[in-house]
């Protein structure tokens, strides 16, 4: 339904994500240097150990620059040899099947339907693109070391930085064509998944119902209905003979009247906005409470997810959005704001209606505040509102300061202001009176007392375009496929210096771990109930409830040290595991969000070759300082 | 082997393999609703067609517990006896989903949880009450609870198909349609949906748009299985019963509450009468595996004890008298001066010493037969124990019948469904609709007024009626709009009305 | 003036160890070796003698647990200098699901090889090794003998200065073996440098310039063949259509020269007897082994 935590933008996320990463790497490397120094200086004495470690580090400076595309190219291409000799066409067999299938295991009820195919294909398709990987790249090189294949390759002059760069180079091309196969076919598939049509019959069109009209002159029908996804939808024709269809599991459809044999049937064309790809602007998020002072957080009315804070109605409580770089360049018309805002009641109100909110903007540098609209709220759907280019003077207007500031705000004085407001007679005008240098506030409150609104950061955005489905569902297969080069890159590591087995294990083991990184850093601060490992394993032996206080003695004073040495050990592998989740952009996609290239896939991509160059350079030192022969 | 034959080998597996899954495929293909005429189940493949047929039921095992989904089957194949593992996933995943609010996604990984564990009864009735109850009060637009009961309610029927034994579904899915449709907050709106939504289909309803009629029509199911033998487990027999004819007598008084008199409300009192005491018939079972009882029994029991009760006071007229005062001389003074102070003014201790004196002095059937003359003693005797039996075995009816308020609803679908009652009710409606539309308050006045005058017939034809405490707090709101009409009319509230014992008794039940 | 030496060993020793560190065999005990350009070497050896260990330190397979390899001049495990050697693996060791063509073409890409060049060589060399009429199918279906011809054919990919031999003979017919005794005398005449292992007598015999006798990790003898051949005080004589008084004859000549006569008759392979007796020696007398200096011959 949301996407939680959009990612920053390129520019701003970079400065702080490298610095990480220069200072994990030369942490990992130095730590990594120095205990290979402690191996080879207890062998040969520090003073020959001295002279390895030097010369492998000049080897390692020349088989880097001396690298040959040919040659990789070359040992790429028979990693793609190797893995079609390996039958991975099976596997495009098992997608098709699966697909096939599909329809058996969809919930044929969900009102997102669209939602659920694309996540359906998505999934499966990275299952299935990422087991076969993993399976590829950690046995490959194992299997050549067994077969001594690896014997004939390395007396020839290859690299050792070229053997690894080509094995993963030719399990990526083969991951980009399994995945350029797959999601053709998932498109198709999704494609036809979610087209239908509609009929009604205008002998079936009746007066309103009573309890439920909104359109008393004119006539309501209900189409029949379809086969996957039951659904209907109601069709409003007024009195002049226009056709309205209502939206329905988040789409809708043309409609035409059709003169037939019978009479008047109405036609409902294929389906539209079931997929989208929106392109949306978000702000910054931050609330007033009941007093109008400035606040991170509104209220929780009890949630256990913290995703949404809460306003009250009826009070000077606000949900407040900040936009930058609104040019008017980008929006001559106005702007199309969509939000997807929660509901809560604290008293029944009117049950046939939603509770009532308005929406209003505000200039951040003269305090300027005009009403824009009010509406009514209606949960779990994306509602599209349009703040007009000309705001008439009539509506709600007046100027609000800010009293406590989170930032630095300058606060104009009142009677400049109030000038500027006694100036304006005709309707304010968007971009002249109410954004500045770029800057707009959008306020949302609830107008109904007792009743509460609930909204995150993501929850309101301009919608600036749409972008291409097509294009994005594409988009959405590279996330894929930077996970895949991920699950390659690792695999690749771990079977340079592991047997096969143990390197699938201990890449599923990083892909696991990346997964539930979050959990494995709480577990390392301590925000676990439980405890560290081995607390939690102590309870477990002596069936200790988790939440109890464990008691003092030496026993416990034992578990706890121990534990403070796991968790700096925990929190150091958790700096290091690929956060895999995070590079699927997955949730974009079947939500219906334009995947943007900045920060979407530049960030993803970036970092992808943030972990991708340490994992396969130290797959280079551990492939050079072992003995390909035993 | 050459070449070629290796060749045509491989296209012969991969043409077998096709064939196969084709077969499977078409075999397998869920039954699904006909997209032109909804009402109409597409009957599917062979497989989902086993389903319908009772017949087919003997022939494989599988179908003894319900249905053969083959989707059901291939993931619980799939999961390779790791089912328990994959359902806890799933479970774990549903919470998350659900404290997420990502609807969508609850209600598919339900729909697989259910495959995984389909012959798992509570998986059904939790999860549908997760739906119909839970996640549809998430929702702030009343057409989206609607929709969101209703998926709860279709999943308790998909479950019915895997448990054909088990009758709590089928219960479940009464409860949802008639006391979930029909007594949420918007019932109002429930109750048009539900008459109106054109996807439900015949054997969904039973045929009925009514919600508490199509609620019946599970309830009635569900007490078929149990006849023929299915396992009510831990469910109060007394109460199980009552909701068929319960949702009779809601569906009559929601017909008033619509605005619906005359013959059809008639009818529906006349049914819900007889269906309740059609219910006061049934033998039902209590939680003595040896007892069993009918709620009807309970005055025909008492009596024929009246009636042998007075045989054995007749033996010898005031003896039971005599005997009580007997026991009262054996009384400490302590007991009996706190029997001597009236019930409102006894201290604690004297209640307690009273209520003990009480006791003693109770004369029951045996000791009074005990004590006759000789000549009659054997027979008083007996009767004394049969009118001892008949005495506990009302008591214990009447004490079911509390469980169920019997004799309220008994009395009130008689009630109503007399034609003064129903003029009434039909003349107050109208005076609050023309009242609350504020269209005509003359009207509304008169309307009223002819309301009361009927309802002081019924008052009058059903002696004890006017102490009810229901009917008197349903009256007394009644009043107490037509006095502000009154009050807005500038007009005095009448000196005597013809309410006034109404108004005297049940002043305390409504706040002003 | 002696040649430029192509393969030189110090003091070369090898010890395999267990995950934990601990000895587990003495693979190869300080081998002093010296091959120059031009030669043809033979390493003779009964299995785990570690014919197979120096081959592989000599490629960079292995690394030295003390001593140094050191091939044309550079270490062993400088990757530059694979581009000068073509090397025989024991059994191919080739990706099955290749067939010759693209195994010659991966080859000789890895050589980083120019388009052009490479499609010559691969058609040379598939002419040479006999396998055009197979050039298109897959390894996994080559016969053993059509196997080491692959394999031969892209040990020579590189046109190759040093070429190094794991028992190139085995698996072999005797057409086969004769064809690569061939070869390698032709390797020789290109001036090529030959390093072959084998335990088979008779293909050093034929083919070496030079022999080192390797058993349990120790180098036993060194030298020329004929010179090994002729250390001890034997002479052979070999005759044909000899009348028995020519015989008599002869040992009477050798009588005068105070020469005992140890038997005439049909000669055995001679190396044959060497090898035995280094084996027969070294278990009287472990320990020993072939002084410095003695592999100059005379």
């Amino acid at each position: 339904m949301v996407i939680e935590n959009p990612l920053p933008p390129f520019l701003e996320w970079i400065g702080p994500a490298a610095l990480d990463w220069v200072i994990v790497a030369a942490l990992v490397a130095l730590i990594a240097g120095a205990g290979a120094y402690l191996v080879v200086a207890l062998r040969y004495g520090p003073v020959t150990g001295f002279g390895i470690a030097r010369r492998t580090l000049v080897d390692a400076a020349i088989d880097v620059v001396g690298i040959s595309p040919r040659r990789i190219w070359a040992l790429g291409l028979l990693g793609v040899k190797e893995s079609i000799s390996r039958r991975i066409l099976w596997v495009f067999a098992i997608f098709v099947v699966a697909l096939a299938f599909a329809g058996w295991f969809i919930d044929r009820t969900s009102t997102e339907p669209a939602r659920l195919y694309l996540d359906g294909v998505l999934s499966r398709t990275s299952f299935l693109v990422l087991v076969l990987m993993l399976i590829l790249s950690a046995f490959s090189l194992p299997a050549d070391l067994k077969s001594k294949t690896l014997h004939t390759v390395v007396t020839k002059p290859v690299r050792m930085s070229e053997l690894v760069l080509g094995r993963a180079l030719g399990f990526v091309l083969v991951g980009t064509g399994l995945l350029a196969v797959m999601s053709a076919i998932s498109y198709v598939f999704v494609i036809r998944g979610v087209a239908h049509t509609h009929e009604l019959a205008a002998e079936n069109l009746r007066k309103p119902e009573v309890g439920l009209a909104s359109q008393a002159a004119g006539l309501v029908g209900y189409t029949e209905s379809t086969n996957l996804f039951p659904h209907r939808h109601r069709v409003y024709v007024d009195p002049q003979g226009t056709v309205n269809v209502e939206p329905e599991y988040g789409h809708t459809h043309p409609a035409e009247a059709v003169q037939g044999a019978k009479g008047v049937t109405y036609v409902l064309g294929n389906q539209e906005g079931m997929l989208q790809a929106r392109v949306p602007i978000y702000g910054k998020l931050r609330f007033r409470d009941t007093a109008g002072l400035d606040t991170d957080k509104g209220i929780n009315v009890g949630d256990e997810w913290m995703y949404r804070s809460y306003i009250q109605g009826g009070t000077r409580a606000a949900a407040i959005w900040t936009f930058e770089k609104v040019r008017e360049a980008d929006f001559p018309d106005g702007i199309p704001v969509e939000m997807n805002i929660g509901v809560f009641r604290t008293h029944k109100g009117n049950i046939e209606k939603g509770v009532t909110g308005g929406l209003a903007v505000r200039n951040p540098k003269t305090g300027l505040w005009v009403e824009v609209e009010i509406f009514e709220s209606k949960e779990f759907t994306p509602k599209r509102l349009e703040i007009p280019r000309k705001i008439p003077n009539r509506r709600n207007a007046q100027m609000i300061q800010r009293k406590a500031t989170v930032d630095n705000v300058t606060e104009l004085s009142p009677p400049e202001v109030d000038e500027r407001l006694a100036r304006k007679e005709g309707d304010f005008d968007l971009f002249e009176d109410l954004v500045a240098d770029g800057k707009l506030e959008i306020w949302l409150r609830c107008v109904d007392p007792g009743q509460y609104f609930g909204a995150g950061m993501p929850d309101l955005y301009l919608r600036a375009d749409d972008a291409s489905f097509t294009l994005n569902f594409f988009k959405g297969y590279l996330g894929i496929w930077l996970q895949m080069a991920l699950v390659v890159g690792f695999g690749v590591m771990f079977s340079t210096f592991l047997s096969g087995p143990v390197a699938a294990l201990a890449t599923v083991g990083t892909l696991l771990g990346g997964y539930f990184r979050e959990f494995v850093s709480q577990l390392a601060q301590h925000k676990v109930y439980g405890g560290g490992p081995f607390e939690a394993f102590y309870r477990l032996v002596t069936q200790e409830n988790l939440i109890t206080e464990l008691e003092p003695g030496l026993q416990t004073e034992v578990t706890r040290m121990a534990d403070t040495v796991a968790e700096f050990l925990l929190r150091a592998v958790a700096s290091i595991l690929p956060p895999f989740g995070d590079f699927s952009y997955a949730a974009n996609v079947s939500n219906g969000f334009n995947v943007l290239a900045d920060p979407y896939i530049l960030v993803p991509v970036v970092r992808a070759i943030g972990y991708l160059l340490p994992v396969l350079l130290a797959g280079y030192f551990f492939l050079k300082t072992r003995e390909v022969a035993r | 082997m050459n070449q070629q034959t290796v060749f045509i080998r491989k296209i012969a597996y991969a043409v077998a393999i096709l064939a196969l899954l084709l077969v499977l495929y078409f075999l397998g293909f869920p039954s699904i609703k006909d997209p032109k005429n909804p009402t109409q189940i597409l009957p599917g493949g062979v497989l989902a067609r086993f389903k319908g047929s009772e017949a087919d039921a003997a022939l494989l095992s599988e179908i003894q517990l319900g249905e053969i989904d083959p989707a059901s089957e291939t993931i619980r194949l799939v999961s390779l006896g790791m089912r328990g593992f994959a359902a806890q996933i799933l479970w774990q995943q549903a919470n998350e989903y659900k404290m997420k609010k990502d609807w969508t996604n609850l209600s598919a990984t339900l729909q697989q949880l259910a495959k995984v564990e389909p012959h798992f009864v509570n998986v059904w009735r939790f999860q549908a009450w997760n739906l119909s109850y839970n996640v549809s009060a998430e929702f702030d637009d009343y057409r989206e609870r609607y929709r969101w009961v209703i998926k709860g309610i279709r999943f308790l029927m998909n479950g019915m198909q895997f448990n054909k034994r088990e009758p709590m579904l089928v219960w479940d899915t009464g409860w949802y349609i008639a006391q979930k449709i029909g007594r949420a907050d918007e019932k109002k709106q429930f109750r048009v949906l539900f008459r109106q939504d054109p996807d439900l289909t015949e054997s969904e309803t039973g045929g009925q748009r009514d919600n508490w009629l199509a609620g019946k029509h599970w309830f009635r199911r569900a007490e078929e299985m149990v006849d023929q033998g299915a396992d009510l487990k831990r469910v109060t027999p007394v109460l199980f019963y009552s909701h068929a004819p319960m949702c009779q007598m809601n569906h009559a008084d929601n017909l008033e509450a619509d605005g619906v008199f005359g013959k059809d409300a008639k009818e529906a009192y006349k049914e819900a009468s007889r269906e309740w005491w059609e219910y006061g018939n049934r033998a039902i079972p209590t939680h003595d595996p040896y007892v069993t009882l009918r709620l009807n029994d309970a005055e025909p029991f008492q009596e024929e004890a009246a009636e042998i009760v007075k045989k054995l006071e007749a033996m010898e007229p005031g003896l039971r008298e005599k005997i009580r005062e007997e026991r009262k001389n054996n009384l400490s003074k302590a007991e009996r001066d706190a029997l001597a102070v009236p019930m409102e003014k006894r201290t604690d201790r004297q209640h307690e010493l009273a209520f003990k004196a009480e006791q003693q002095l109770r004369v029951t059937h045996e000791q009074l037969a005990r004590r006759l003359p000789e000549k009659f003693r054997s027979e008083a005797v007996t009767l004394a124990k049969k009118a001892d039996d008949l005495e506990a075995r009302a008591a214990n009816i009447m004490r079911h019948r509390e469980i169920v308020n019997f004799n309220y609803w008994r009395r009130h679908a008689k009630v109503e469904q007399s034609d003064d009652a129903l003029a009434a009710r039909a003349a107050l409606y109208e005076a609050d609709q023309a009242m609350s539309k504020r269209a005509d308050l003359v009207k509304a006045q008169s309307k009223f007024e002819e309301g009361f005058a009927l309802w002081r017939k019924v008052l009058d034809a059903n002696p004890g009626l006017v102490e009810d405490t229901s009917y008197g707090r349903d009256m007394m709101e009644v009043i107490q709009n037509y006095r502000r009409l009154l009050d807005s009319r500038d007009a005095k509230f009448p000196e005597p009305f013809i309410l006034d014992d109404v108004v005297k008794l049940h002043k305390g039940s409504i706040s002003e | 003036m002696q040649s430029e030496v192509i393969i030189e060993t110090r003091n070369l020793t090898k010890v395999y160890r267990d995950f934990w560190g601990r000895q587990k065999v003495r693979a190869l005990k300080a081998l002093d070796l010296q091959i120059r350009r031009g030669e043809i070497f033979g390493l003779l050896g009964p299995n785990g003698s570690g014919k197979t260990t120096t081959i592989k330190l000599i490629l960079g397979l292995l690394f030295p647990t003390s001593g140094q390899v050191l091939v044309f001049g550079k270490e062993a495990t400088e990757v530059t200098k694979n581009e000068r050697i073509g090397y025989l693996p024991e059994e191919s060791y080739l990706y099955r699901f290749l067939n010759a063509e693209e195994t010659l073409d991966f080859y000789g890409r890895l050589f980083d090889m120019p388009a052009a060049l490479r499609r010559q060589r691969i058609a040379d060399l598939i002419e040479m090794v006999g396998l055009t009429k197979a050039k298109r199918r897959q390894l996994k279906e080559y016969s053993k003998g059509m196997t080491r011809r692959i394999g031969l054919a892209q040990a020579l990919i590189n046109d190759p200065e040093l070429v190094i031999l794991d028992e190139p003979t085995t698996g072999l017919d005797p057409i086969g073996t004769r064809e690569m005794k061939d070869l390698i005398l032709k390797f020789k005449e290109q001036g090529k440098t030959v390093l072959m292992c084998s335990h088979l007598l008779a293909d050093v015999q034929d083919v070496c310039d030079r022999i080192g006798i390797l058993y349990q990790g120790e180098l036993k003898e060194l030298g020329r063949v004929d010179s090994l051949l002729t250390v001890r005080d034997v002479t052979e004589i070999r005759a044909a259509k000899l009348s028995e008084s020519a015989k008599e004859e002869i040992r009477e000549v050798i009588n005068r020269h105070n020469g005992e006569l140890v038997s005439i008759g049909n000669p055995t392979t001679s190396l044959e007897d060497l090898f035995l007796d280094i084996i027969h020696e070294s278990e009287a007398h472990p320990g020993r082994r072939v002084r410095g200096g003695s592999d100059h011959g005379d």
